[in-house]
């Protein structure tokens, strides 16, 4: 066996997959997660990373697509495996033609917030995106960082919610989520480790609080959300979005984790959520913001696509 | 040259313990796992723009190694160490713009960016914290600071500098609370569309410039190589590992401070603060 041989070998004892999840992909993307916790791999954070792409769920045609894209930029040697396959990944080593030469979006110009005339660039966030809602896309018209208009375009819906019945680890997995957003790895993992075990029924009550704490005390956070993606009454009110949302991205994940306590107290009530009125609210709060607020703005609404049924 | 490779095990270590604190694989197997990946470009990209800023940041790491004493001893004999040292950072701000700027995609653009932003809130700050220690010892020459501290290191005197400092270490090298350039947010940022060896290059210049600052902060404020019974150049590389074991484990403490509001903080708090202490130091030495 070659040096080479050897290296490739020792290297494939870690691969680092990187994860899409279609509008029904819930439970698969939980046991993906709590699989590569198992076995100390982590996550790529984008396809450039990594040859490894896992599909979890069942992509309909336009999420399909969009996947199909992202595996065809994806550095060999590639595998795409089913989420059940993590033991299987066998990957193609015949090597590709490099240099597909896809045409790139130009930028065109407009006047910013400040009457100035800057180039203005065409970008979507998602569906493709790590911590990002399953099967939502959101066009953004971006002059430097900052968005000055947004489309929310439902791509893959539909599959029925993975969460009914699971309010508390709903809510446990959109904190995971937006403090992976907001760059707090350590508090994620503890986030994403209490929600698996909340819904292996096994108990959390001290472990929970301690984490409540971590995250209630942290200045940078508060910092960091405060006063970013403020929802209004009225706007709540026009889009049909239950009151609970008002507030800005701090008020969100403080009334998230309320909520978790309430739940596992028994005291919760169960209140469908309009996750289409979530949706539709998405482009007015994201229009002035950066992509990194934008960002939190989206993971402090958490819609489930998997609720939407495709006939609206 | 020794004191280069020290630095070069450093900063591995340093990626050996922040794999162990997430929980993940090691820097060998990550290096093996990036080594035999294909190497690909986004269409359009820049090739040769993104090639000069990922070889420039270990590049720039390496250069600044050259004036870290351990001990006494630097691999290069330089009267402004701390002046080159601040050259090398800046010359990091140019790699991670372009390897962002090069590549031709939008999000790896934005991480470019945010980088030359954090550069602006901490780079006056973090040069009034180096001129602090500079003007107290009479010197640039990070050797002579590290000897003009006796028994009072600067970092118990100048608390405000230090810290100042330590904050700056993570801003100049991405690192925790300070890797919005990386940013998950925007999908690695300005590391996004490299794959394969280029990624193993870049990142590891980064573990290299964490090292470097680490390294010195010792000189700076902590005495350099003062300390009973070891020889000086073992207590330089036993403090250099502290701070870097510190500045490693901030990941975990705290989410990643967007430049849009902690820009504020740093004009209108560290500023003046490190300006107070620079003048307090300045009366204390002039007496």
């Amino acid at each position: 066996m070659g040096v080479r041989e050897r290296v490739r070998e020792f290297a494939e004892r870690s691969p680092r997959p990187f994860v899409v999840s279609a509008a029904d992909g819930t439970g698969d993307r939980l046991a993906v997660e709590a699989g590569l916790r198992a076995r100390r791999w982590r996550p790529a954070l984008s396809p450039a990373e990594t040859g490894v792409l896992v599909v979890c769920g069942r992509p309909g045609a336009a999420l399909a697509e969009a996947i199909d894209v992202v595996w065809s930029a994806m550095p060999g040697p590639r595998a795409r495996i089913r989420p059940d396959a993590l033991d299987e990944i066998e990957p193609d080593r015949t090597r590709r033609d490099a240099g597909s030469s896809d045409d790139v979006g130009m930028a065109d110009r407009a006047d910013d917030r400040d009457g100035l005339r800057l180039d203005v660039l065409h970008v979507p966030l998602g569906p493709v995106l790590p911590d990002w809602p399953a099967g939502l896309r959101l066009d953004l018209a971006l002059q430097g960082d900052v968005v000055q208009s947004a489309e929310a375009v439902m791509v893959d819906t539909g599959g029925g919610s993975f969460w009914t019945g699971r309010e508390a680890a709903r809510r446990l997995d959109g904190v995971a989520r937006l403090l992976r957003v907001a760059g707090w790895d350590g508090a994620a993992r503890r986030a994403a480790v209490l929600r698996d075990d909340l819904l292996d029924g096994r108990q959390v009550g001290s472990r929970l609080e301690a984490f409540e704490r971590t995250i209630r005390r942290s200045r940078p956070l508060r910092w960091m959300t405060k006063g970013v993606g403020v929802l209004t009454p009225e706007a709540a009110e026009r889009h049909g979005v239950p009151a609970r949302y008002v507030g800005d991205v701090a008020d969100r994940l403080d009334g998230w984790l309320r909520r978790i306590r309430l739940e596992l107290d028994g005291a919760g009530t169960p209140d469908g959520d309009r996750d289409e009125a979530l949706v539709s609210v998405l482009p007015g709060l994201v229009t002035g913001a950066d992509l990194a607020q934008a960002r939190l703005i989206v993971a402090s609404l958490d819609p489930d696509l998997a609720v939407v049924t495709a006939d609206g | 040259m020794v004191e280069v490779l020290l630095l070069g095990a450093l900063a591995v270590a340093a990626a050996s313990l922040d794999a162990a604190l997430d929980g993940g694989p090691g820097p060998f197997r990550q290096a093996a796992r990036l080594l035999v990946m294909e190497r690909r470009m986004t269409p359009r990209a820049d090739r040769p723009l993104t090639r000069i800023g990922v070889v420039s940041l270990p590049v720039a790491a390496a250069l600044a190694a050259l004036v870290v004493p351990f001990g006494g001893h630097a691999a290069l004999d330089s009267r402004v160490g701390v002046v080159w040292f601040n050259a090398m950072e800046v010359v990091a701000w140019g790699s991670v713009w372009l390897a962002g700027w090069g590549v031709n995609s939008a999000f790896a653009l934005v991480g470019g960016y945010r980088f030359i932003a954090q550069g602006l809130a901490y780079e006056l700050p973090h040069m009034f914290a180096l001129m602090t220690a500079a003007l107290a010892a009479h010197s640039l020459d990070l050797r002579v600071i590290g000897a003009a501290q006796g028994g009072l290191w600067f970092g118990v005197w100048m608390p405000v500098a230090f810290a100042v400092y330590l904050l700056s270490a993570l801003a100049m090298a991405f690192w925790g609370p300070f890797g919005a350039p990386l940013g998950a947010d925007i999908a690695g940022g300005a590391a996004l569309e490299l794959s394969g060896p280029d990624r193993l290059v870049f990142l590891a210049g980064r573990y290299g410039l964490l090292a470097v600052a680490s390294a010195v902060a010792v000189p700076l404020f902590l005495g350099g190589g003062d300390g009973p019974l070891l020889p000086a150049w073992l207590w330089s590389a036993v403090k250099a590992c502290a701070v870097l074991a510190l500045l490693v484990w901030t990941r975990r403490w705290s989410p990643v401070l967007r430049m849009d509001r902690f820009v504020q903080a740093a004009w209108t708090v560290l500023i003046p603060a490190v300006l107070l202490q620079m003048l307090v130091v300045a009366v204390v030495v002039v007496d």
